[in-house]
């Protein structure tokens, strides 16, 4: 997106129109993913349904277009799938939680807005931990303050201090980068880290 | 295997029945969409229930689009309910 | 009774006892934002597993259909939960003494008093 290296040189190249090959090249992905869908929808891949499912993608992509965008992910398929599997994990124990909770507790239930610095600075690696944030019970992510990098999650249950949510926010960052950072964002990482930033 | 299917299903109707309680007692807007929200994704999963009986796929479709659907629905109802309080 | 009979119906009355408490939670919880983390989350892990459980009984052909469910609900389920949480911060819907600590309240309220 709009990373350092590309305001620089931006100008340059909005200027220049890209080949032909590059603007399909760059819709494809989309493409497969409708296709995707398509094929799901219908149960089957065969010729037939791949014909139409492509063809319907292109109509809807041509009705609704939207516009490209880069982003610098990088995909460790190993990182991912241990991210999921932890995403997994977190959502089942959670729900144990916020069951027991409403059961124990319900009306009389506590709970924390807690402040947030992330060492991330790339749109979508935030939004990622975002939505990682708030697929499990009990938190969900409240207000993004991009330019400081700065989060406020919500989180249901007793909080008696606020550094643990902290911290647990802070782990499933390094997760996500792992799986997704590019290597700029692992490196800031792990600078941030080791000068001890990430307390706050 | 029925004796599960009736649990089940059992259970998925209390469930909605507690969600319309709220869906009535609301209180705000926002608690009603969210009730309805999940009265929506119970369907989906009493449909899929009933898909698992019988061994029959032909409801995925009305499962899928009803998800979205209802997503699309609630995410509107709250854009609203933000706006409207912007302006008050 | 096969095993994958067995499997299934672990998964499907595990996945309805789980909306179950969700909508209890809906129920008993005090506010908006609490009651929409037991609205939004425990209905979503509840669906994946029925949907799993569903799925173990039918044939790949329509099972894949139902991995589409699954993944409507985990793409929508968190996006659903911060846009009404937001309104609902935004709109006063949140009880304040339920709140140990609320961080971002305070820090409207250094934003208002030193602007």
């Amino acid at each position: 997106m709009t990373d350092r290296a590309d305001s620089r040189t931006g100008e340059r190249v909005v200027s220049r129109r890209r080949p032909w090959w590059s603007r399909v090249a760059r819709k494809l992905p989309l493409l497969l993913w409708l296709t995707l869908v398509w094929g799901l929808l219908w149960g089957t891949y065969d010729a037939g349904t791949v014909f139409f499912g492509v063809l319907v993608s292109v109509l809807v992509m041509s009705v609704f277009p939207v516009p490209s965008i880069s982003t610098d992910l990088a995909l460790r398929p190993l990182r991912v799938v241990e991210l999921v599997a932890y995403l997994a994990w977190d959502m089942a124990s959670s729900t144990l939680r916020v069951s027991w909770q409403a059961l124990r507790h319900g009306p009389r239930i506590r709970a924390g807005i807690v402040e947030v610095t992330l060492r991330i600075d790339s749109d979508h690696l935030i939004a990622l931990l975002a939505n990682g944030l708030s697929l499990a019970p009990g938190k969900f992510v409240l207000q993004i303050d991009r330019p400081n990098r700065i989060c406020y999650v919500y989180t249901l249950g007793m909080i008696t201090d606020p550094a643990t949510i902290r911290s647990e926010v802070l782990a499933l960052e390094r997760r996500v980068v792992r799986a997704f950072g590019s290597a700029g964002e692992r490196e800031r990482m792990t600078e941030l880290s080791d000068t001890g930033k990430d307390t706050r | 295997m029925t004796v599960v299917f009736t649990i089940t299903f059992t259970l998925l109707c209390v469930a909605g029945l507690l969600t319309v309680v709220r869906l009535l007692r609301g209180r705000t807007t926002l608690d009603r969409i969210i009730a309805l929200d999940v009265f929506v994704t119970l369907i989906v999963a009493a449909t899929c229930v009933g898909m698992g009986m019988q061994l029959d796929g032909a409801n995925i479709a009305l499962a899928a689009a009803f998800a979205l659907l209802v997503f699309i629905g609630s995410i509107s109802a709250a854009r609203l309910v933000e706006k409207k309080e912007r302006y008050r | 009774m096969t095993w994958t009979d067995v499997v299934a119906a672990v998964f499907l009355l595990a996945g309805s006892l789980s909306c179950l408490f969700g909508a209890i939670g809906i129920l008993t919880f005090p506010d908006v934002v609490s009651r929409l983390q037991a609205a939004t989350k425990p209905q979503t892990f509840g669906l994946i597993l029925i949907v799993i459980g569903a799925a173990l009984r039918m044939n790949a052909h329509s099972a894949s259909g139902l991995l589409l469910v699954v993944l409507f609900q985990l793409l929508t389920a968190p996006v659903l939960a911060q846009i009404v949480g937001r309104a609902a911060y935004r709109a006063d819907s949140i009880r304040r003494d339920t709140l140990d600590t609320d961080e971002l309240a305070d820090r409207l309220h250094r934003e208002r008093s030193s602007g």
